[in-house]
């Protein structure tokens, strides 16, 4: 399976599940000053989660752009010394909103 | 994936996740690690959204030392690999460090794509899927190297495949190379490869080569670095070109603070002094190392991190300094939850009879005004635009039989809280008035509104004569538009040539006079896409988007107002075109009455000159071209004539030569605007051999002094020494060459003295 296939297939999964599919945000944050560079999917939900603005679904899945060089999660002097690290990357995520069901959220992973 | 090769960790004090995993998952104790905050608590930032997380472990390698998972993923032996984090954002951290439960606590999770393919695809390293092993195999050819050979090697090419990556995505996403924020850090990582190359003896210009080499790998699923394809090569070409320079550079400073160390005997660099060359010329630390290395030098990395740290701290300060909590207002979170909301109707109304729904002040909601108030209003339907996507806040009215408040500006705080922002300028009677959802009318000023619609239409007739003329790299990074004039910030490379903006401007005027209808159509993104919409960079869209046609020069996704027909424009100029930042350009320009009143001034201007040269119009170019030769002429003449008078002044002077024994002295206080270094040559040529020594005040109150002496006998007579010893008798240092010397001070009644002490070191001879 290659990468382009993995994206599409966990995409495409959770689509099946009933999770909206939301484009990956810009590398740089949107009205957000406190980082230097979108650093994980939740980014372009936060302001869901503080609860100034009310989403218009229940549950996302994103393959989002992610870079890890400057602000709290740097990794720009290990990477290509280390197998893991690099500077951008892409993350794939799902995202139940305003739901707080850890019972639930622990049987997804497995599915997939 | 086989389950017995999964193990989990939670964090210490989330009892909940443990108990979940142990007794509804199943998975035994010796399976599940429980960790602190630095493995499992997790934050975006300093502050914000932030909470414990439960990662899924996948075993890689044989168990170490007979560890149980448990034991492996505790001590973080590299036998098990974190593929997938959940994190559970209950708490908002906020500026200070508090931690408040989120008003929506959510779920975060999800997994690294080039881990889970590697692991998908029976690799041990991500380096070796296929979304990075392709680009690291261009490289190891262009290098003509087999990878897996030497370690030092295979980690060049990682680190130019992990940043071609990067770089990459970072500029189709706007940013651009500079000395600070996200632009430096794209800089860093350009250099670090570079310097990889430079290591394995690629070509100078390989990386923005290696760009395009990429970009077809991943343009399927983000069309974005395709769409910027020549920007992004020209941006990385000129990167590396100045890399080179700062190589050169920063190679002369090193050698440098080699030759002062070994001066001193001393086989080590300050710790401060590298720092510097690595932070100012951005020369590579590690190629720092390896050559103090090779010459027997020590690396001082204790002072080397202490200066980092400090630097670090300082960006950390400047960044607490600003607002970084991001928690709307009391007041604003109280009509949100109140699912209070406003109607945007801009689009095709002026005016709108509406609902107030509520009023703050001071940031609290607030039922009763008076006159002088200064109040946010919050509408049902609203004609007054909320400042975005660079079109400013409405301006207007909003009138009620009992009060009147003028709108000077709108802005939308969150989602559907569109507010206009206005002074109470009178109540009825009653001085204050109770506000129990009372039906306005809400007002826009239409003549400013107007002006306004033209020029955020004239900005997309820009973008589009921006992008025929320059290509399809022109992005909009940045813009302006209100009532009086537009300012547009987009991606470009260069300084546009003359002829450049000329085109573009006639492009933009050609368009107003074809007057096309412009429209707005609200459609699916992927169409809008489809048919060639403009996106603008950083820009958050929904599934469902507003796209601008302008005929057939543009096509935007925009949610501005616009005008009805490109006619009413009527004129678009260009006023400026400059730099903002490395990679992005800045027009300005003004359209309609402006742009006419503009015109006229400037002409007006022009016509005013030519009437004073007596020519017309035409013909004034030629004709200051004639005055500045004739006034080149006239300088050339002056400066002869000075040189004479000077001669003439000097044998004049040398009358007063005196004679101390047998030795030629010419003591004189000249004139202030004499240059007193080319008069003292002048005399001591005409006396030679001999010393002269002018003196001059400098109005108000300064005081300069020059000596020449003949080299004949500087050997016994030094005018440097002379002046460094004497200057403090003007009150001022100074001092020079043994033939030539001079001084300046605040106290002219020195100047005595001074001539006293030649005379007496003269007589000393």
């Amino acid at each position: 399976m290659t990468g382009n296939e993995i994206r599409q297939a966990f995409i495409d999964f959770f689509v099946s599940k009933g999770h909206k599919q939301v484009r990956s945000s810009s590398l740089i944050p949107l009205n957000d000053p406190t980082i230097l560079f979108t650093n994980a999917g939740m980014n372009q939900f936060k302001n869901y989660f503080l609860g100034n603005e009310k989403p218009s679904f229940k549950k996302a899945v994103t393959s989002q752009k992610v870079m890890r060089a400057g602000g709290k999660h740097n990794d720009l002097e290990n990477v290509g010394r280390t197998d893991r690290h690099h500077t951008f990357f892409e993350m794939l995520g799902i995202f139940p909103l305003g739901i707080i069901l850890k019972r639930k959220q622990f049987s997804t992973p497995g599915n997939f | 994936m086989a389950a017995e090769n999964l193990a989990v960790s939670v964090f210490r004090d989330d009892v909940e996740a443990y108990s979940l995993w142990h007794e509804m998952i199943g998975i035994p104790k010796n399976r599940i690690a429980v960790m602190d905050e630095k493995d499992n608590f997790w934050s975006m930032g300093d502050t914000g959204p932030c909470g414990p997380c439960s990662e899924i472990h996948y075993r890689i390698s044989e168990p170490k030392e007979n560890r149980s998972p448990k034991e492996s993923v505790e001590a973080d032996d590299e036998t098990y690999l974190e593929i997938w984090n959940l994190v559970f954002m209950q708490y908002n951290r906020e500026a200070g460090g508090k931690l408040t439960p989120l008003p929506s606590p959510s779920i975060d999770t999800g997994m690294g794509l080039e881990r889970i393919a590697s692991i998908v695809q029976n690799f041990t390293t991500n380096y070796q899927c296929d979304l990075l092993s392709p680009i690291m195999e261009i490289v190891a050819r262009k290098a003509g190297y087999a990878l897996n050979n030497e370690r030092e090697k295979d980690v060049s090419c990682r680190v130019i495949a992990d940043h071609i990556r990067a770089c990459v995505f970072l500029i189709a996403d706007g940013v651009t190379p500079a000395n600070d924020g996200r632009g430096y850090v794209l800089k860093r990582i350009i250099r670090r490869a570079a310097r990889h190359g430079k290591e394995l003896g690629l070509s100078p210009c390989f990386f923005s080569e290696l760009a395009l080499d990429f970009i077809p790998m991943m343009s399927q699923s983000y069309p974005e670095i395709k769409e910027t394809k020549s920007l992004i090569r020209s941006l990385l070409l000129q990167e590396e070109k100045r890399f080179g320079s700062t190589l050169n550079q920063g190679m002369k400073v090193l050698e440098n603070l080699i030759e002062n160390a070994l001066k001193v005997n001393k086989t080590i660099v300050p710790g401060a002094e590298l720092f510097k060359l690595y932070d100012t010329y951005g020369f590579p630390d590690d190629l720092a190392r390896d050559i103090l290395n090779d010459r027997g030098f020590s690396y001082d990395q204790e002072g080397f991190d202490s200066e980092m740290k400090i630097q670090r701290d300082r960006a950390r300060l400047a960044q607490s300094g600003k607002n970084t909590d991001l928690k709307l207002a009391e007041a604003y979170l109280e009509l949100i939850n109140k699912g209070l909301k406003s109607t945007y109707v801009g689009y095709d109304q002026t005016e709108a009879q509406t609902k107030l729904l509520a009023m703050i002040k001071d940031g609290q909601t607030i039922h009763k005004i008076k006159s002088g108030d200064i109040v946010e209003i919050l509408l049902e339907n609203t004609p007054f635009y909320a400042e975005s996507g660079g079109q400013c806040g409405s301006q207007g009215e909003i009138s009620h039989p009992d009060f009147f408040i003028q709108v000077i500006d709108t802005q939308r705080p969150a989602e559907g809280l569109i507010l206009a922002k206005g002074k109470v300028i009178s109540t009825s009677a009653e001085a204050q008035i109770n506000l129990q959802n009372p039906v306005v009318l809400a007002r826009l000023d239409k003549k400013k509104h107007q002006r306004i619609k033209n020029n955020h239409t004239a900005t997309h007739l820009l973008q589009g004569a921006l992008r025929t003329v320059l290509g399809e790299h022109v992005k909009q990074s940045g813009s302006l538009v209100n009532h009086k004039k537009l300012r547009f910030d987009f991606s470009h490379y260069e300084p546009l040539t003359r002829d450049q903006l000329l085109d573009v401007e006639t492009i933009v005027n050609n368009a107003i006079t074809q007057n096309e209808p412009v429209s707005a159509t609200e459609m699916a993104y992927d169409d809008a896409v489809r048919m060639g919409a403009i996106a603008i960079f950083g820009e958050k869209y929904g599934d469902q988007v507003r796209v601008v046609q302008a005929g057939p020069l543009s096509t935007e996704l925009c949610g501005g107002t616009h005008t009805e027909r490109c006619g009413n424009i009527g004129l678009l100029k260009i006023l400026s075109e400059e730099s903002v930042s490395s990679g992005v350009r800045r027009i300005e320009a003004v359209s309609g009455g402006d742009a006419l009143k503009w015109t006229q001034e400037n002409i007006a201007i022009l016509e005013n000159i030519a009437k004073k040269y007596k020519v017309p119009l035409s013909k004034i170019e030629n004709r200051l071209d004639q005055v500045e030769e004739q006034f080149k002429e006239k300088g050339r003449q002056f400066e002869e004539l000075k040189k004479k008078f000077q001669t003439y002044e000097a044998q004049k002077l040398t009358q007063e030569v005196e004679e101390i024994k047998g030795k030629k002295l010419l003591i004189k206080k000249v004139d202030p605007d004499t240059d007193l270094k080319e008069q003292a040559f002048l005399l001591e040529k005409a006396i030679r051999p001999g010393i002269v020594m002018l003196g001059k005040e400098n109005p108000p109150d300064k005081f300069s002094v020059a000596v020449v002496a003949s080299s004949f006998i500087s050997g016994d007579f030094n005018a440097g020494n002379f002046i460094k010893e004497n200057a403090q008798l003007i009150g001022g240092k100074g001092g020079g060459k043994p033939e030539f010397a001079q001084c300046g001070g605040g106290n002219p009644d020195g100047w005595d003295d001074f001539v006293a002490n030649l005379r007496r070191r003269v007589a000393d001879l």
